[in-house]
Parts: structure tokens; C-alpha cells; sequence
């Protein structure tokens, strides 16, 4: 009986995972790769616990959207708050809170696009205009009824019913469910909205409103919304924001690269469009963690106050659909532990140059260390990709544009000719300059043709619209530092600070042995019957739980007990005792971790997993060790 | 060839490392971070590293594992950085879907192997969906046949209980 339901578990368990991970779709492209590569190569770092692409892709709906944004990034000043009341009373449809007949009809997977209406109707009043960037979405929020508050834990999803957001047409403010916990809000809708277009046509908005000190009335509103598309800006131009309900003041933020990703007001946002099988049409993210010269920095605040999701829409100047889920009352995820707000308050960031074993780029790895102003980051969500600072060595690796230009030699003197003789890009400005003692020479240039991203793929060189470059003749090695930027909007006083940067550089050279190891081949080793830990007293956690359970040990070995992570095997509560003799019955007592510990017996090291989860801490029985030495619980029914 | 080329350090060998595994360790990293953007890039970190590293490849035949294997400890370590500070909580008579329980079951299955420690989804993973040997997912996890196993039994055995109806476990729940 038990090999069947092993084998049915295991055919069920195989046609999940084929179901659940078959269908994820892999976006990445060849191109992707490429760039990643280049940006890598352009700005090597060691470190390896840094991770500075995971760290920004921790926080991404989408990934790749800082693909542009390694190296040292400046990170973009919030938008201040706007002293400005911009809660406008307006009409708004009214969603039915009531319950209604359980619906079988599946979701709706219209594009949620809108019929061409009549040109002559009248506008409503709360039409997008240009003064709507700095405002609060035009519809008051949910009304609350005075003395119905509730607030109920969020369950592992949140089911909020379809057809609730006052109209049948406008299925991508029709939420679907909603997950959440104390960092971030996922939800889904019955249709992902249009990928771009203009709020003056359709204006869309998702968000969630927070009472903040649980008292049933809402105190702050995020939301991100679409806005006019801009000339040279990519993907589908969206907005985020937060307004404090009370004071009515709305706080503005920077969106960021296509696929779209946002910031706003201390918050991220984002949809994935064209990814049908992701689990989640949107995002909020509320907090994460950043790279900065003092470490790995929190940032943003735990989720643990009362919350709902919204979804809104509005065409021809009137609200068309509005949906909340919940529909009243309030969910709240489990407390956590308070985040606070990041801050980058500059200073020294060493950086060393690997050793590339595969190019020989170096004759002997290379250490920086650089002065680095307030606002400056590795990536992350905070970063805003326009203006970053790379730095690499350009050896025989990069053969320059070699198929159609000749191939580089190895000088300094010969890097510095090539390049002023590269056709592919415009130099406006060529100097010698002095950086730690090193001869250098400076160039601003701005790239002339396409070709000239295909040419610099492996370089250091940014291929941007308007670039800097320091060459700096280190005993030969020529390091390189450059500063691109594809926003013309960059302002003269980010490249000042990218000088300041660039003038405060140490250049030491770093021993051989200090160097990072490639990692080791991997080998089929020789599997031994890994023997059990010897007993071990683990800690007694703070508010333990306490378990007495009867350990009945048939075998002829003692026994040992333990409370572990359920993951690498790391102790984190205490047994006593924490051995039973063979072939001896009796009572042990558990001390687990409030919201956690897998009771496990006879570990062995590097074991994951164990006998009892932490929610089956409690459930009846007895655990029994059988004369084969496995670890058994024996319920009512055994 | 692909490994030929991976050990000269060729870039062009990453189109074929990404059309023939790229799916296959999007998988394994999605079921440590449960997170599709990190799992890519993941992928993407993975196969920029192999070809770093490809020259210290010497076995043809191990490419595969080599490849999970980086991508595996790349996820574990994601992980372990971007561990969020609270897990969602299963509460008791919390809200039923009105469509009706057609998914329940697989759903609840889904949920309950996202539940699993992260190395323990990842030999799940290895084990049950891509349907490699207990010693190969041994290989690429690090570990001993004999652990696999015993995590995968023990896997089993708490996504058996999980889909049980009744909140009382099954009679016998075995850990070897």
C-alpha cells in the first residue's frame, strides 16, 4: 500500500512540476547574455558575496532591466513631496462589497483594450492632464464604514471575485487574487493591462492602501500608473507614486527601463506583460537590500500593518472600473522585523580587478579603492541606470573592431591611437591627464553608428551616446574607466562627480595568491554511508515552544535528538535529553523556535529536511526509531 | 564541440549552452527562489561563469551537471541572501476559491513543495523533473546518494501529509 501511494505521489508530484515549471518561459536571449557579459567584463569586481546583478534581480519583476546598470551606479534623488492637496472628489464606479453567487467563468483574457468611442462626448472630470504627475490618482479611496473595520491574516492567496470592478469590460482592473507578505504584494488580474498606451485614451492604475497604525483608517496610497509616452524613453512609460491620505502631499518617482520597473516613493512596482505563465501580472516590492560603501543596507519597511489592493480605471475623464480585494476589511500579513530606509552615504569602495585566466588581461591583478559621494550605488532598485561608471582592463581580449579596422596592439600609446583613429566614434575632447601617478589619458566621445555596439562588446568602452574615458597606463596594463550615458539629460554635475570619483582612485597591485580561484572541476567522489552526528546541545531559542514527546528506540544504537533549520541541518532549538538509549522508551522534550524548527533524529551531517515539520509540531503520536535504525512517528491510526 | 568551445573560452559556445540547458536551469533555480526574474538571472549568471571557467571542464559527459550544479549553488545562494523575513502562514478557514476545487490539489501540492527547505526542492526538482539519477543529483547538489535519498523520502513524506485531508498525519511518516 505504501509503494502505491509513493508512486502515485510521485506521478502526481512529476505532473506538477512539469505543469508548474514546463510552462515558465525563458526570456533570456543570446543578445541578453552578450550584454551582460560585456558590462561584466567592463566593470570586474571581486566579491563574490556581493552578487551585484542578483541583488538587482532580487527586487525585479522582470529581469534585465538593468542590464545597462552595472558598475557603480548614481542613484536618482526622489522626486521631493509636492505641497500640494490632490485628492479630487470625483465620481467613481461603486464595486458591489456584497456577496455574490460563486462564479465558474474562468478568467477573462481580453487585452482589455477600448472600444473607439464617440469623439463628441463630453470629458469627464478627472481626465489625465500633464498636472496629474505629481498627483494622487483622481478617485478618492475605498470608503470605509465606520465601525465594520476588519482585519483578517493573509492567507497563502487571497481569492478576490471576478466581475467585482463595476463593469465587464475593463478586465485588467479586475483582480484576481492577491499574495502577499511583509516585503512585497503580488496580484493578478483577469487580463494583463495594455502594454502602452496613453492615459489620455486609458489610464490605468493598481496600488494598495496601508493603514498604518491599524486604527481602520487608510493613511497612505502607492500606486504606479501609465503616462505619456517620451521621445527616446523605451518600454511602456509608467509612473509610481504614494500620497499620504491625510495631508494629501504625493511623492513622485523616477520609472526605470523597459521591461517596466519603477520606483516611487520608497516602493517598486512593476507588471509583466507578455509573460503568461508568471505567477503575478503585478508587483509591489517594500523592501530589499542595496549594496553601498558601508555594507548591504536595508531599505524600505515591513508590510505589517493592514492593507488592500486596488486596481482603477479611467477613460474619457470618468471612472469606468474600480476593484479592491478585498472588497472591505482589511488583510495583514505576518509582523517582521522593521526595515529602514537605505542610505548611500558615500565613501571609500574598493574594487579589485580579477585576473582574467581566460584573457591574460593582467600581468598581476589590480586593487582599487576610490572616494565615492553620497547617492552612489551597485545597481539595485534604487539605481538608475542613466549614468554609471565601469572599469576594466583592455588587453588582447578585446581585438578591437578588428574585422573591418585592424586589430589592436598592446601599447598604451597604441590603445590611445586606435581609438582616436576609430571611425565608429567622435572624440570632442582628448588629454593627458596624471590619475595616482599613472600616465592617462582622457577622452569624451559619443558613438556614430550601430556598428560601434558590436564593436566595443567585450570591452571596458561603453558603446552610450556620450561618453568618458580615463586609459591609465598601470606598468604596462592599461586600465580603463569609463562613464556612459544614453540620457541626454545627464546632468554636468554627475560628470563631475564621475571625475571626482575617477581623481581620488588608488591603484595598488594585489599578489597572485590573493587573486580569485576558478572554481574546482567537479568530480563523482566516493559516497560513503554518512555515520549520525554525535549528540549535541543546541540553543534554547528565545519564546521556545515546548514539546514533550515519547521517543520509543527499538534499535540496538542510542539515539540522538535534535531541532534543526530543515535545511543544512543547523541547530536552532534544544532536546532533552538529546539521546535515548537503545532499545528504551522515553519522554523528550522540544524546545523549537517560535516559527520554526524540524524535529529530526539521528542526523547526519549535511542532512536536510527531518521527521516533523514546524506546523506538525503538536499532532499525536509517538516517534519511534525501528530496530533498522529509521526514523518512524506512529500516529492514532499506526 | 560545445565543450571543446566552452574550454577555449568562445562566446558563441553561450547560444548553445543557453538553447540546450538554459530551460533546464531556469527549474532548478525558479524551485530554490521561487522568484522567475532571479531564476533568469541565475541563468544568465550560470552560463556566464561556466564560460569563465570552462577550461577546468574535463569530462565531456559532465557538462550537464556541471552546468546545474553551478546554477544550483548560484540559486542557493540567492537564497540565502534574499531570504525574506517572514514566510506566508497557512490560516485555518481562510478564504475558499469560488471556482471550485478543480486545482485545489495540484495547487496544494505546488504550495506544498514550495514549502520544502531549499536544497530539498532542488533535488526534488533535479530528481522529479528532470529525471536525473539519485547520483547525479547527488553529484550536482554535493552530497551523497544516501542523503538524496533520504531527503527525498522524506520530501515524500511531508507533501504526502500536507495533501492529506485531515490535519492528522498518515500512520507512518519513515526517515531513513
Amino acid at each position: 500500500m505504501r509503494e502505491l501511494d509513493d508512486t502515485v505521489l510521485e506521478r502526481r508530484l512529476r505532473e506538477v512540476l512539469d505543469e508548474r515549471l514546463g510552462a515558465l518561459p525563458l526570456d533570456l536571449t543570446v543578445g541578453a547574455l552578450e550584454r551582460r557579459r560585456e558590462t561584466r567584463r567592463a566593470a570586474r569586481r571581486s566579491g563574490r558575496g556581493r552578487g551585484i546583478t542578483l541583488l538587482a534581480a532580487a527586487l525585479l519583476l522582470v529581469g534585465g532591466a538593468l542590464a545597462a546598470g552595472s558598475g557603480l551606479l548614481r542613484r536618482q534623488a526622489i522626486v521631493p513631496p509636492v505641497p500640494d492637496p490632490s485628492v479630487v472628489a470625483v465620481a467613481t464606479a461603486s464595486p458591489d462589497a456584497s456577496p455574490s453567487p460563486a462564479s465558474d467563468v474562468p478568467p477573462v483574457t481580453t487585452d482589455c483594450a477600448v472600444q473607439p468611442g464617440d469623439s463628441g462626448e463630453p470629458i469627464g472630470p478627472v481626465a489625465w492632464t500633464p498636472d496629474s504627475m505629481n498627483k494622487d490618482w483622481p478617485a478618492p479611496a475605498r470608503p470605509e464604514n465606520a465601525g465594520a473595520r476588519s482585519v483578517r491574516p493573509m492567507p497563502v492567496q487571497f481569492l478576490d471575485r471576478l466581475g467585482d470592478n463595476g463593469s465587464t469590460g475593463f478586465s485588467c482592473t479586475d483582480i484576481n487574487w492577491v499574495r502577499a507578505d511583509t516585503r512585497e504584494v503580488l496580484l493578478e488580474l483577469a487580463s494583463k493591462p495594455p502594454r502602452a498606451v496613453d492615459p489620455s485614451e486609458q489610464w490605468i492604475a493598481y496600488g494598495i492602501v496601508i493603514d498604518e497604525d491599524a486604527d481602520g483608517v487608510p493613511d497612505w496610497r502607492y500606486g504606479f500608473d501609465n503616462k505619456p509616452a517620451v521621445a527616446g524613453e523605451k518600454g511602456s512609460p509608467r509612473r509610481g507614486w504614494r500620497t499620504n491620505l491625510h495631508s494629501g502631499q504625493t511623492e513622485t518617482g523616477p520609472g526605470q527601463g523597459d521591461p517596466l520597473f519603477l520606483n516611487g516613493g520608497g516602493f517598486q512596482a512593476g507588471i509583466a506583460f507578455d509573460d503568461a505563465a508568471y505567477e503575478a501580472d503585478a508587483r509591489f516590492g517594500f523592501g530589499g537590500a542595496l549594496e553601498t560603501t558601508q555594507g548591504m543596507q536595508p531599505w524600505g519597511f515591513t508590510l505589517d500593518m493592514p492593507f488592500y489592493v486596488w486596481a482603477s480605471e479611467i477613460v474619457n475623464g470618468r471612472v469606468v472600473a474600480t476593484d479592491y480585494a478585498p472588497d472591505s476589511g482589511w488583510l495583514v500579513a505576518k509582523p517582521g522585523v522593521p526595515v529602514t530606509r537605505p542610505e548611500f552615504p558615500g565613501g571609500t569602495w574598493p574594487i579589485e580587478l580579477e585576473y582574467d585566466n581566460t584573457n591574460a588581461a593582467l600581468s598581476q591583478p589590480l586593487a582599487l579603492s576610490m572616494t565615492v559621494p553620497h547617492n552612489w550605488t551597485i545597481g539595485g532598485p534604487w539605481g538608475e541606470a542613466d549614468t554609471n561608471l565601469g572599469i576594466g582592463v583592455v588587453g588582447h581580449a578585446w581585438d578591437g573592431c578588428s574585422e573591418e579596422y585592424g586589430f589592436l596592439k598592446p601599447s598604451f600609446d597604441d590603445l590611445v591611437a586606435y581609438l582616436a583613429d576609430l571611425p565608429l566614434i567622435d572624440i570632442s575632447e582628448s588629454t593627458d591627464v596624471m590619475i595616482d601617478g599613472h600616465r592617462a589619458r582622457y577622452l569624451r566621445y559619443t558613438t556614430t553608428a550601430d556598428r560601434s555596439e558590436h564593436c566595443f562588446s567585450g570591452s571596458p568602452f561603453p558603446s552610450a551616446r556620450d561618453s568618458e574615458a580615463w586609459i591609465v597606463d598601470v606598468d604596462g596594463d592599461r586600465l580603463v574607466i569609463a562613464s556612459g550615458s544614453d540620457d541626454p539629460r545627464s546632468a554636468e554635475s554627475v560628470r563631475s562627480e564621475v571625475r571626482h570619483i575617477v581623481e581620488s582612485m588608488k591603484i595598488v597591485r594585489v599578489p597572485p595568491s590573493s587573486s580569485p580561484k576558478a572554481s574546482p572541476i567537479p568530480t563523482l567522489r566516493p559516497t560513503p554511508v554518512p555515520t549520525p552526528l554525535p549528540p549535541a546541545d543546541g540553543p534554547v531559542p528565545p519564546n521556545a515552544r515546548r514539546w514533550t514527546v515519547t521517543v520509543d528506540n527499538r534499535s540496538s544504537e542510542p539515539a540522538t535528538m535534535w531541532v534543526t533549520d530543515g535545511d543544512k541541518g543547523t541547530l536552532v532549538g534544544a532536546a532533552t535529553p538529546n539521546v535515548v538509549p537503545a532499545r528504551t522508551t522515553m519522554k523528550v522534550t522540544f524546545l523549537l523556535p517560535a516559527d520554526g524548527g524540524w524535529i529530526d533524529a539521528n542526523l547526519r551531517p549535511g542532512e536536510g529536511g527531518g521527521l516533523l515539520t514546524p506546523d506538525q509540531v503538536g499532532i499525536p503520536g509517538k516517534m519511534v526509531i525501528t530496530p533498522e535504525g529509521d526514523t518512524t512517528w506512529v500516529g492514532p491510526a499506526g | 564541440m560545445t565543450v571543446q568551445a566552452l574550454r577555449r573560452g568562445r562566446p558563441e559556445v553561450l547560444a548553445d549552452l543557453l538553447d540546450r540547458f538554459g530551460r533546464d536551469m531556469q527549474a532548478v533555480a525558479y524551485l530554490i527562489v521561487r522568484d522567475r526574474a532571479a531564476a533568469e538571472d541565475i541563468v544568465a549568471d550560470s552560463l556566464l561563469a561556466a564560460l569563465d571557467h570552462g577550461r577546468s571542464l574535463r569530462d565531456d559527459d559532465a557538462l550537464r551537471p556541471w552546468l546545474l550544479r553551478i546554477a544550483t549553488n548560484k540559486a542557493l545562494r540567492y537564497r540565502q541572501r534574499a531570504t525574506r523575513v517572514v514566510e506566508l502562514q497557512v490560516v485555518e478557514g481562510a478564504a475558499a476559491d469560488p471556482r471550485g476545487p478543480t486545482a485545489d490539489d495540484s495547487l496544494a501540492l505546488w504550495e506544498a513543495v514550495r514549502d520544502l527547505p531549499p536544497r530539498m526542492r532542488a533535488a526534488i526538482g533535479l530528481r522529479y523533473y528532470l529525471d536525473l539519477p539519485v547520483e547525479t543529483v547527488a553529484q550536482v547538489l554535493d552530497v551523497s546518494p544516501n542523503t538524496i535519498k533520504t531527503q527525498l523520502k522524506s520530501a515524500l513524506a511531508h507533501l504526502r501529509i500536507a495533501l492529506a485531508d485531515e490535519p492528522m498525519p498518515v500512520a507512518e511518516v519513515r526517515h531513513a
